[in-house]
């Protein structure tokens, strides 16, 4: 995942007992997030995402915590005719994405160069296996992390006001600590400062953005997977959701549909959204709220 | 051909649960233990006023010779920090942990680094206080503020490098903040929007940014430290 994650709890309690209790509720939340990261992780050759697809053609047994991961970026997969993919991990390797940021370990592609697609994975729900028809490297980047941050949301429950940052994955809910709706501001994905700021009371706000971890030429990091190129044209995709997981996936999969479908597969999920392009136009969902 | 039983926001919010409710009896143990851990390197937490700081000190212009090394790859995760904010007429505690997701498991043990506490000053909120006012009669009108004079100076790491800042102080308000030094990887410059927000709320805590990398965190962190010398 690769990412600092920032959590903010805001409460009007001030005492040693109750910050302690705190205190021990961040370091729970902390543990989904190591633990996510540990499981997901493709980088990591004993993580339980790279075990899942070791062999071929043979049910995996996965943690409940993996098979809704996968369960849930093949349904993204599936409602975006594999414009959206989890198996473009080979495809990013071969883009540049080889390395892990902070280890500096190099993957190398398992798959052959192409016809790999999410259609490769077979999941049975009631066995909670997992099984890929062919080699392949799945990539649940755009899942893990908002997965992430909902589960820590989860952990903290019993606080109604606080704000989650996982590398500009924003989760927050109730109020900040200046008594007000968290405000959430979208960055310009080509100048100075953010293009737009939401207030939310409830949920995910995810931007996707061409400026994130960029590969080699300048090229972005989300790959069309239907010509498995970094998409062009677009600047970023921002989505705001209930869940993390669901607006990160969201934005990831908006951007590589491009402003028309993009907004609509938003619109249809039920979600709110923002699609600019290389020239910042904006494209809106109806939903879309400005303060 | 979603629908509202198979709607994507749906399936996640379930998925989410169904996650969590299998495997918080682990975690809830694991975070024990990793509390246990930690209670024995942990400060218990700091009054306000102390003002720790793991980096130089910075008292002149940033021509000073700084050693600064710039530590992307840092052994040690992002310092937790723990912040007292009196805003408003209740006593709101705010706190911050800021923790890095581990490393890889090759580098062996150096990920179960022990963390530090970190304490940052109390910051009162008093956006009510219209501090940037520069001229020197309406300063001279406006009720003292709770900062001392001066220009101070924090820094704040993020793993894409660091940011140095500045709060500017006069008649106890917080007349101006801005980046002095940026050694991030990446350009310091869509962060622009964020100077502004310290000065309308004298205080560090900024909106947080969709999009961005670490270096709102690292903003934050940098004012934090600036405004905890100002007290």
């Amino acid at each position: 995942m690769d990412t600092v994650v920032t959590i903010e709890v805001v409460t009007s309690v001030d005492d040693a007992a109750h910050l302690a209790q705190v205190t021990a509720a961040l370091h729970r939340a902390e543990t989904w997030v190591r633990d996510v990261e540990a499981r997901c992780s493709r980088f990591d050759e004993s993580s339980e995402l790279r075990m899942l697809t070791a062999r071929s053609n043979v049910p995996v047994p996965a943690s409940p915590m993996l098979f809704e991961a996968v369960a849930f970026a093949l349904a993204v997969a599936a409602d975006t005719n594999g414009v959206f993919d989890p198996t473009v991990g080979d495809d990013m390797v071969r883009a540049g994405f080889d390395r892990e940021h902070r280890s500096g370990v190099r993957v190398t592609p398992r798959s052959a160069t192409d016809g790999v697609s999410y259609r490769d994975v077979a999941l049975d729900a009631s066995a909670r296996t997992v099984m890929t028809s062919r080699p392949l490297t799945l990539d649940l980047g755009a899942v893990a992390k908002g997965l992430a941050v909902d589960l820590a949301a989860q952990e903290l429950g019993a606080y109604p006001d606080l704000a989650i940052d996982a590398g500009g994955d924003v989760y927050v809910r109730g109020k900040s600590a200046r008594g007000e709706r968290w405000a959430v501001g979208i960055r310009n994905p080509r100048g100075d400062g953010v293009l737009d700021t939401v207030c939310v009371d409830r949920g995910a706000v995810c931007t996707s953005g061409d400026y994130e971890r960029t590969a080699r030429d300048g090229e972005g990091h989300v790959l069309d997977a239907r010509t498995r190129r970094p998409v062009q044209g677009i600047a970023s995709a921002t989505v705001i959701a209930p869940t993390a997981m669901a607006a990160d996936a969201l934005a990831t999969a908006a951007f590589a549909l491009g402003p028309r479908d993009g907004i609509a597969f938003i619109e249809r999920n039920r979600a709110a959204g923002m699609i600019v392009t290389d020239t910042l136009e904006r494209y809106v969902t109806t939903s879309w709220a400005r303060d | 051909m979603a629908n509202a039983k198979n709607n994507l926001v749906a399936m996640s919010t379930v998925a989410v649960l169904a996650v969590y409710a299998a495997g918080f009896t682990r975690t809830r143990a694991a975070a024990e233990r990793f509390a246990e851990a930690d209670a024995r390197v942990r400060r218990p937490i700091p009054e306000p006023n102390l003002g720790v700081v793991d980096t130089p000190r910075v008292v002149a212009s940033s021509s000073d010779a700084v050693s600064i090394k710039s530590q992307p790859e840092r052994k040690t995760p992002a310092p937790e920090r723990v912040v007292a904010a009196a805003a408003h007429r209740q006593d709101t505690v705010l706190e911050r942990a800021a923790q890095e997701t581990p490393a890889k498991k090759d580098s062996g043990s150096a990920t179960t680094a022990p963390r530090t506490a970190q304490q940052a000053a109390p910051v009162p909120d008093t956006a009510a206080i219209r501090a940037a006012q520069e001229d020197s009669a309406a300063a001279a009108d406006t009720a003292r503020g709770p900062f001392k004079d001066g220009v101070f100076m924090g820094w704040g790491t993020s793993r894409h490098g660091d940011i140095q800042a500045a709060v500017e102080i006069r008649n106890g308000h917080i007349v101006d903040a801005y980046v002095t030094q940026c050694l991030t990887r990446y350009s310091c410059s869509w962060i622009s929007s964020l100077p502004p927000q310290v000065v309308a709320r004298q205080s560090a805590n900024v909106d947080y940014v969709s999009g961005a990398t670490e270096s709102t965190n690292a903003f934050y962190y940098a004012i934090a430290q600036a405004i905890s010398r100002a007290k």
